[in-house]
This record gives C-alpha cells, structure tokens and sequence, in this order.
C-alpha cells in the first residue's frame, strides 16, 4: 500500500512536472501572405495535337487574381515532376514552395478529354486532393477554372469563385456611331458573348440569383428603360417603362423582387418591384437623389446613394425604408454601394483628391480600405465569395480584379473601346 | 529354488523328513531279504541209456529193424527234445539266476548311489544353512548401510533448508535495500526537481521564458498565412517538438476548431517555422511546444 503511495505520488508529480513544462505559444496574428504554390505545366499523354490551353497557366492565373496565392512563374520551376513518385518534396520543401500541382490530359474520344491532377502539401509530404475530370474542347476553360477553385476551396477554405461569369458593358465607336454591346464572359474576361447590341446607350446590367437572367437598362426606346432577359433563350421582358428615368435595376437575394430608381413621381427615389405580384413599392421619398440600391442578404434592407446630405454619401435604410441610416462619412463622395453576398463588407467607389477608386468597408468595424489607385475606377461587383472585387477601370477601358484585401490587382482581357459597369455572377450550377 | 524349497520343508518340517526317510530304508530292506530268500536253479541230470540188439529174418528182421529204426528214431527223438527241453529249462535258470545277480548288483548300486546323494544332500544342505546364514549376516549390514546413509541424507536435507532461508532472508534483505534506495533517489530527484522548479519560477526565469515565448510567437506568426476562411471563434492547438537547433521534428493536431484550410495553415505554419529561434537561456529551453492559433 505504502509503495502504491508512493509510484501514485511519483507519477502524479511528474505529470503536473510535465504539464508545466510545455512551453505554451499563442498565436493570434498570421499574415495575409500569399501561399507559394507551383503548378507544374500538365502532361499531355498522346501523340494527338494538343488541345490549345495551357492548363497551368490558366490555373496559375486564376490562383494569382485572388490575391491568396503566390504561383510560381514556370521559368523558375524546380523540376517538372509529372507524377507523385516523381516528386522530391524536400527539394520543394527547400525552395519555399508550400504546394505542389501536377495534373496530365489524354483524350477520351472526338473532343473528349480526361483530366487528371493533384496537389500535394509539400511540407507534410502528402496529397491533399486528386481528380479525375472530363472535359469537352469547349469547356477545357472552365474545366481549368473548376480546378482552381477546388484547389482555392481547399487551402482557403472557402468556396472557389474562378468558374463563375460576369457582365459588363463594352461600347466602341467608329466613324462617331457608338456601338454597345452587353457581354457575358469568363471570370477571368475569356469566351465572351454578346448578349444584346445596341446603337443606344446600355447601362447597369444585375444577375438574377440563380445567374440565368440579366436586368439593365437600355435607351433602345430613346429613352432609360428596365428588361429582364434570359440568357439562353434571350427571352427579354420589359419590366418598367416609368416615365423619367427608368434606372439601376438590382435581384434581390431570394430572386423575388427588383429594386430600382424611379423619377415618374419626381425626383429620382428607390422602388421595389415584385416580380411575380408586380406590385410596385416605393423605398425612399426625399427632395435629394436616391439611387444605385444595393441588396442585403435578407433580401429586406437596401443600401443606396443619396445626395440628401448635398455630396453623394451612402445610406441604409431598414425594411420599411423608415429613416434611413448614414453609411460613409470620409471624403465628399462614395457612390455605387455594393453588398458582399455574406453582408459583412461594402465595396464601393471613394473619391480622393488623386482621383476615384475603389473602396471596402466593414460593416463590424466601420474600418474602410482604400483597394484601388484611381483615377477612373468604377462599379464595384463582389466575387460571389467575397475573395475579389470586380471593377471597370475607367481610364484604360479595362476590366480589372482586386483582391478583397486591395493586395492584388490584376487587369482582365484589355477591351477595344470602353468597358463599363461589370457584375460579377452568383456561383453557377 | 527347488533346492531351497527342499531345504524349506527340511527346516519348517523335519519330523515328516524324517518319517520319509525311514519308510524308504524300510522297503529297501524287505526287497533286499526277498531276493536273497528266492530258490536257486538245480544242476541238470544226465542219463545213459543201454541198447539190446537182436536180428531176426531179414525180412522181418528189416521190418523189424526199420520198427526198431523207427522207434529208436523216436526214441530218440523224444530224447532230443526232451535235451532240449531240459537244456532250455537249465538256460531259462540260468539266465534267471544271472537276472538275480544283475538286480542285486544294480540295487546295491542303487543304495550305495542314494548314500552317497544323502551324503552329498547333507553336504548341499550344510552350504545351504552356511549361505542362508550368510544372507541374513548380509542383510543385516545392508540394513545398517541403509539406515545410516537416511541419516546422512536428513542431515544434508536440513542443512540445505538452513541454507535456503539464509538466501532468502539475503534477498529480502536486498530487495529492502534496493526499494529503500529508490525511495532515497526519487525523493533526491523531487527535491532536485523542485529546486530547479522554484529555479524556473523565480523571476528571472520567467522573464526569460516569456521572452523566448514571445521570440517563437513573433516567428511563428510571420510563418503563418491566415486562410481567406479564418475568423474570430477559430482555433486549434498544435502540439510540436523540436531538438536543440529549433528544427521541428514531430507536428501533432490536438483539438481545432474551424475548417479544414485553417487546420492546414496552421500545421503549416509551424512546420514553416522551422528552425525555431535560439531561446535567450538554455535552461529555458523545451522540446515540447503548444500552440493555440487563435485568430
């Protein structure tokens, strides 16, 4: 019994001994580094001509745009390992790479493609993820965009925005005709179709929720009004013909209304349309312009510009569109208030004495980012994961993306003419 | 041992022996007596016969010659066997009288042969007794051996049992000697342990433990890229251990909450970490670390 005591005594003190040895480390800061990642160019396994995309580079620059991910440039690949066994993760361990793609494609069949990749973790030495996918030559773009947004939900841990679309405006003029054109592309400003052409002006394009129908504006009828149109039956439906103007169409979240600025009762106020009653409900009644309206996720609350204060300042108003509450107080104007699809952050354009630009804020903190440089940087649109922030820049008729955290920006395809007004789809089916 | 068996009877029933022995003698002499008493055979008799001759007429002489021849023959024949008869009868005698001869010689021999096996029998007899005498000498002596060989034997057996308690009590004695010794040492090492202990808590430890901590905190969190999904509420504990030069040997997940890329990042970080940073002390030192990411 006595020697029981003494091993229980014994043990009891070498464990609370040991408890307190530990060395405890809290870490509260990380930084928002990019993570090192090299995707070596994938393996073309067959005799046949090579479809034209390079697979790594696509991805690459997907995974560059977000801004969470520092890809290396090809050049400067170690070695260019085409399998797992082929791999020596200490080499990559050695030169700062955290993450490892390497992927191959072989047909299967008349335009038929079998896509193979998988990344590995290169300090644990382990695979993370492995895929086998088929695509057809007309998807290998999106098929390419799908692997960067598993590889993006995997290490971020947040769903991938890369095989997603957007809407913007392009207009061109030649010999003093305008010509404008509503496009749908690619995330990254590929494969862009024409939607709709116009000699007159086409403005404020806004997804339906379900990313199957555009609303805008157009001045076809010579003067501003609202359609709905699907995009693959290019049904169109007009759904206001206010007199005056007829503008800024913005779905809701659920997909059940439209929100939009009207002046048939004077001066320009926000309204909600109920798509399916089309019942028509006036948000705002103010002597100052109240426009651009901005959804929150609840599909209930709007955010809006008004120039009720005398300079344009951003406002939100609560369900009954009572009292309206001030949003920005820094600098004389912050217009074209955009909502993150999670409802924690506003983008938005911020003007400065250097020019316009795009701006975030936090709803929580109230802190405001300044993420873009100017001068003529328009119509902020969030990536449906909040990761990127899509945006015109004006001067050089560009689409242009800039990571939530303003780290990385990045210009899409350069546009003859003039770009306008992108939006940014929900996630697609 | 028919012999033995033999000796057996003599000794357990001698009267009996006795009686037969003298049955025997007995009858000996009655056969002994009845051959002498029997008759002797009678020397034979001779007899001599006269012959009378008369002739007569021829004739009739020779009739009554070859009468007369023929009796004579007859006569004479009767004779001869009546010789032979008595010859036969003098040889039957004899022979009967050799017979005689020969069975007293064999029955004297007979005697003089069971004399002599009495004799010998006397002589086996007396050996028997000798070496029955001798056994039972012998016997004796081995029972002697036997009985002092057990007490030699008792004496060893005690002597061993003395010896194996002594061992015993030898190896209780050390087992003591050993627990007690361990007592000693575990109760060294405690005080030791908590002399170093009050050493580690004393003020000037503590300030250089807390810089050695906020030496790997600094680190660790220039090594750690936060996930696009990390948020306030997150957090996970990552158990390391590390040799003397900072380099991370071992990375264990104890409880994280939050998703799978914040976990990623976090074992990252520290594996990225490596080598961590030299402590300000040795005795600050430790191989094993815990780190509670917390965004």
């Amino acid at each position: 019994m006595k020697q029981v005591l003494i091993i229980a005594s014994l043990l009891l003190f070498g464990w609370s001994l040991s408890a307190q040895a530990v060395l405890d480390v809290e870490i509260t800061q990380g930084t928002e580094d990019a993570l090192p990642i090299a995707i070596v160019p994938f393996n073309w396994a067959s005799v046949e001509k090579k479809p034209d995309m390079k697979w790594s580079e696509v991805i690459s620059s997907d995974l560059l745009r977000s801004g969470r991910f520092a890809p290396i440039a090809e050049k400067d690949l170690l070695s260019r390992p085409q399998n797992s066994e082929n791999i020596d993760f200490n080499t990559w361990r050695v030169g700062g790479v955290d993450h490892l793609v390497v992927g191959s494609i072989r047909p299967a069949g008349l335009n038929q493609y079998t896509v193979q990749f998988q990344l590995f973790d290169v300090f644990k030495g382990e695979q993370l993820l492995g895929y086998s996918l088929t695509a057809n030559l007309s998807s290998i773009r999106r098929t390419a965009h799908h692997i960067s947004d598993l590889i993006y939900q995997q290490l971020t841990g947040q769903k991938g925005a890369f095989n997603t679309k957007v809407a913007y405006v392009s207009v061109t003029r030649s010999l003093g005709v305008a010509s404008y054109k509503l496009e749908v592309s690619d995330a990254d400003g590929f494969n862009s179709i024409t939607i709709l052409t116009s000699t007159q002006p086409i403005m404020s394009p806004s997804w339906s929720p379900d990313g199957t129908q555009l609303a805008y504006v157009s001045f076809e009828n010579k003067r501003a009004q609202i359609y709905t149109q699907v995009l693959s039956s290019e049904q169109r439906v007009r759904v206001s013909g206010f007199k005056g103007l007829n503008g800024a169409p913005v779905w809701s979240p659920d997909g059940k209304k439209l929100a939009m600025t009207l002046s048939k009762d004077g001066n320009p106020d926000i309204y909600v349309l109920n798509l399916q009653s089309k019942k028509l409900q006036r948000m705002t009644k103010h002597w100052g312009i109240d426009t651009e309206p901005s959804w929150m996720p609840n599909s209930e609350t709007l955010v809006f510009t008004s120039n009720r204060s005398g300079k344009p300042q951003l406002y939100k108003m609560d369900k009954a569109g009572q009292r309206p509450q001030r949003l920005t107080f820094d600098g004389d104007y912050n217009t074209s208030p955009e909502i993150s699809k999670d409802g924690l952050k506003m983008a938005f354009v911020f003007k400065d004495k250097s020019g316009f630009k795009i701006a975030s804020m936090d709803f929580e903190t109230g802190i405001i980012d300044i993420l873009t440089e100017g001068p003529l940087d328009e119509s902020p649109s969030f990536a449906p994961n909040g990761s990127m922030i899509l945006y015109a820049e004006g001067q050089r008729a560009a689409l242009a993306a800039v990571s939530f955290d303003g780290r990385f920006k990045q210009r899409l395809v350069a546009k003859e003419g003039e770009v306008r007004e992108p939006t940014w789809s929900p996630f697609l089916k | 041992m028919k012999e033995g068996s033999l000796f057996g009877i003599i000794r357990y029933d001698s009267k009996a022996f006795y009686i037969a022995v003298a049955i025997h003698v007995v009858i000996l002499l009655v056969l002994i007596i009845s051959v002498s008493l029997s008759p002797r055979p009678d020397a034979p008799q001779k007899q001599v016969e006269t012959v009378q001759a008369v002739i007569v007429d021829s004739q009739i002489v020779q009739a009554e010659l070859d009468k007369i021849k023929k009796h004579e023959a007859t006569k004479k024949y009767n004779e001869k066997q009546r010789l032979k008869r008595l010859a036969a009868k003098a040889r039957k005698e004899e022979k009967k009288r050799k017979q005689a001869i020969k069975n007293r010689k064999l029955e004297e021999k007979r005697l003089a042969n069971l004399k002599k096996k009495r004799l010998a029998d006397e002589k086996i007899r007396k050996i028997e007794s000798k070496k029955l005498a001798d056994l039972k000498k012998k016997n004796q002596q081995l029972e002697q051996q036997r009985q002092a060989e057990q007490q030699r034997l008792s004496v060893l057996q005690k002597k061993r049992e003395q010896e194996e308690l002594a061992r015993e009590n030898a190896k209780k004695a050390e087992v003591d000697r050993v627990r007690r010794a361990a007592e000693a040492k575990a109760l060294k090492k405690k005080l030791a342990e908590e002399e170093r202990e009050r050493y580690l808590n004393s003020s000037k430890m503590k300030k250089l433990r807390s810089q050695y901590v906020k030496l790997i905190e600094r680190h660790v969190e220039k090594k750690w890229i936060k996930p696009a999904s990390s948020s306030k509420g997150m957090s996970c504990v990552v158990n390391i251990t590390q040799n003397r030069a900072g380099t991370v040997l071992s990375v264990n997940t104890g409880q994280c909450s939050g998703n799978k890329a914040f976990q990623l990042s976090v074992e990252r970080a520290v594996r990225r970490a490596s080598p961590l940073p030299d402590p300000p002390s040795n005795d600050v030192f430790d191989r094993t670390i815990r780190f509670v990411f917390k965004p």
